[in-house]
């Protein structure tokens, strides 16, 4: 070893061992500033979070809102059974006494469309077409309001027992509340039934 | 224990450590202030020669150590090894800034300079020793005096010296024993003027 090398080494190692520090201050800054930037960082997260998370609650709630929509229209509207009534053209007649106060709808040219499959479709061996029934005039329920406009409102023809005919507000007697009655109902716009069209009775067996 | 041999083993944990920082978890962030921040300081303050640089240095160091902790590569190197090219690089901006590198010529008699040495520094006591060697370090060109520094103070080896300087491990040899050489002359220099 080269003595002169070694004692170059020694002195400069001295030095590295004596030399000055940073102050306490630099720490305790250097700490502070640790923290901060830490603090910062996780609102800037918590931000995104909840950014992101209000987006999807958004997104979801357009889309159920969209679905909703969609189902109540395929509902109210099966293709093969509803029309869309030209309201207009629709005359409600006066209401009257002997009828419990039930307002009758003059017949109008709001017909449901039928498929000519349904149509030519045989009937179920449980049912039988019964004569005690003949298509008429609509009838309006308790739930119609004249004033109201009735927009865009919807014939369904559905297949229903008296007793629920009954339900809905319209006068059924006797032997048609055990009977099932395929019924003209306009609905309005609101889902609610305004008026009652009897087609056809047919006992059940 | 100086960083040379600190960063040996502490390689393995520097990248938890790391892991940590980033988390923000403040225990791992002392750590590694505690573990490091002699060695930076001690770097700048050798390169500038001057204290309150030297903390704005190690300043920096830390804080883009606190904003950036992913840029750490294990795969390239040792975390101090990273850090001090920080420095490194914090410093080198300081001092085109500043203008505080005044080299000294480079003209210097090797022999003559080994014999000189020991005795002037036997003839001073420690303190003034001490300034003396100070000095002398701040006085040799900043290429020179970083090797110097890295290698002699901080005792780090060629290669960990080499990754921090940004060249050849050969090349840091060369540099360290030209920076032997003129400290030793200015060493004798000093010695003739006194």
């Amino acid at each position: 070893m080269n003595p002169e090398k070694d004692t170059l080494s020694e002195a400069l190692r001295e030095l590295a061992a004596n030399s000055p520090q940073a102050s306490q201050n630099l720490g305790a800054n250097l700490q502070q500033a640790f923290a901060r930037h830490h603090a910062r960082r996780r609102l800037r997260q918590r931000t995104i979070v909840a950014v992101g998370l209000a987006a999807c609650v958004a997104i979801s709630v357009g889309l159920l809102r969209t679905g909703r929509q969609t189902r109540t229209a395929q509902t109210v509207t099966p293709s093969s059974q509803v029309a869309k009534a030209p309201l207009p053209e629709q005359k409600v007649a006066p209401p009257e006494g002997s009828k419990r106060g039930v307002q009758t709808i003059a017949k109008s040219a709001a017909r449901p469309r039928i498929h000519k499959k349904e149509m030519n479709k045989p009937q179920s061996s449980r049912i039988e077409p019964s004569t005690t029934v003949e298509p008429g005039d609509f009838v309006a329920l308790s739930t119609f309001d004249p004033a109201v406009p009735l927009g865009e409102s919807r014939i369904v023809r559905m297949d229903l027992p008296g007793s629920a005919l009954q339900l809905i507000g319209y006068p059924v007697e006797g032997q048609l509340l055990d009977r099932r009655i395929v019924t003209d109902i306009l609905v309005g716009q609101d889902g609610m039934p305004y008026a009652v069209r009897l087609i056809q009775a047919r006992n059940v067996h | 224990m100086r960083a040379g041999r600190r960063m040996a083993h502490a390689a393995s944990e520097d990248q938890e450590l790391l892991r940590q920082l980033a988390k923000g978890n403040p225990a791992a962030f002392h750590t590694c202030y505690e573990r490091y921040q002699r060695p930076i300081f001690r770097f700048a303050w050798h390169m500038s020669g001057n204290q309150s640089t030297a903390e704005e240095v190690t300043q920096e160091v830390f804080l883009r150590l606190i904003r950036k902790p992913k840029k750490f590569d294990a795969a390239k190197g040792a975390l101090a090894g990273y850090l001090f090219g920080i420095a490194r690089n914090v410093m080198h901006r300081q001092m085109a800034a500043s203008a505080l590198d005044v080299p000294l010529a480079d003209e210097f008699n090797d022999d003559a300079a080994f014999a000189a040495e020991t005795d002037l520094l036997a003839e001073l006591d420690r303190q003034e020793r001490l300034d003396v060697l100070h000095k002398s370090v701040l006085a040799l060109p900043a290429t020179y005096r970083e090797a110097l520094i890295l290698c002699d103070l901080e005792e780090m080896s060629y290669p960990e010296a080499a990754t921090v300087l940004d060249c050849p491990p050969g090349t840091v040899a060369s540099r360290l024993h030209r920076a032997r050489a003129m400290l030793k002359s200015k060493l004798q220099s000093m010695r003739c003027v006194r």
